[in-house]
């Protein structure tokens, strides 16, 4: 059974690697520049909310062969399919509270 | 990443030293990415106006301060939910652990108020302080035989058994100096008596409390190079 997401930036972070492997810093542009107003991640967010994520099964670090210092210490994270099955849910329940919101008629007086 | 004494450079080092805000595990872990993201954030704004990089450094800040002390909580708790599954479904361990504790002392204290005679009361805390001793070397060997096999359940219960060993040691220090400091002199006297006519028993106590800490500090080493 896949685990609640603890906040919101948990989300943002497992959509931003639905799309492919990623890097730390790579996850940070991703997240801040999709939704600038929204949610702007700091490095301390972003590790933090990452290692609940690889506790909770969600997240694997990838090793790959180096290329240098500078990638030794950029680990790239992966979605395991715990985590895949998370963002697919998540989804549906975006999908569904999309549904119930267009229903809705935010006049006052009007439910 | 900027380098030599340009100010970005002071900002890099200042923000390594504020990474000493999160646990240490934490910091050993993702330290060097964060002090690299944060370099490259702040060569992004090398040319921004001054209103974008105090907007930046106030955001880096509350970051630091908030997610420091949110992942210390994580810590906190992970520990609290490690020791609850340590404990909470054994209570055969606690038990065990309890009689290794209060069996010996209890029998010195017996013997020392009363001395050492023949009778069904002696003869009950003999065999107790024997079976505590057999809890002991019971648990000596689990340590061992845990330690031997390898794999994370094994040392998961190799770990249970060390911490076991320590707060037994914990506990039976504790007592043992709360009871010296609070019984009579002449009571020190019959134990120093009795210590120099029972030797054999002395050493025999003194072994016990040697060995629960030996247990620990023998096999952390080794833990800690199995689990990293």
């Amino acid at each position: 059974m896949t685990p609640p997401l603890r906040s919101r930036a948990a989300v943002e972070i497992l959509f931003a690697l639905a799309a492919g492997d990623r890097h730390g810093y790579a996850i940070m542009r991703t997240i801040n520049d999709r939704s600038p107003r929204a949610l702007t991640l700091g490095p301390g967010t972003l590790y933090r909310t990452l290692q609940g994520l690889h506790e909770d099964g969600l997240v694997v670090e990838v090793t790959r062969a180096s290329r240098g210092e500078q990638d030794h210490r950029r680990r790239l994270y992966r979605l395991t399919a715990g985590g895949r099955h998370a963002v697919a849910e998540e989804a549906q329940r975006m999908r569904a509270m999309i549904r119930l919101a267009s229903r809705l008629d935010p006049r006052p007086g009007r439910a | 990443m900027p380098s030599g004494t340009e100010p970005g450079s002071v900002a890099v080092r200042v923000y390594g030293i504020l990474l000493r805000l999160y646990p240490a595990a934490f910091r050993r872990r993702y330290g060097p990415e964060m002090a690299d993201i944060f370099a490259m954030d702040l060569a992004g704004i090398a040319n921004a106006s001054p209103l974008v990089r105090v907007r930046f450094l106030a955001s880096t800040i509350t970051d630091l301060a908030g997610s420091g002390l949110a992942t210390h909580w994580d810590a906190l708790t992970r520990r609290a939910r490690f020791h609850q599954r340590l404990v909470g479904p054994s209570a055969g361990f606690v038990s065990a652990e309890l009689m290794l504790v209060t069996v010996p002392l209890w029998t010195v204290l017996r013997v020392l108020h009363q001395g050492v005679a023949a009778g069904p009361g002696n003869a009950l805390l003999g065999l107790g302080f024997a079976a505590s001793h057999a809890g002991l070397l019971g648990m000596m060997a689990t340590a061992a035989r845990c330690l031997a096999k390898g794999g994370p359940a094994f040392r998961h219960r190799a770990r249970a058994v060390q911490r076991g060993a320590l707060r037994s040691f914990t506990l039976l220090t504790a007592l043992l100096v709360t009871t010296g400091l609070s019984i009579p002199g002449d009571l020190v006297r019959r134990a120093a008596d009795l210590g120099a006519r029972h030797w054999v028993s002395w050493a025999a106590l003194c072994a016990v409390m040697g060995a629960l800490p030996l247990i620990f500090f023998v096999s952390e080493p080794i833990l800690h190079r199995r689990e990293h």
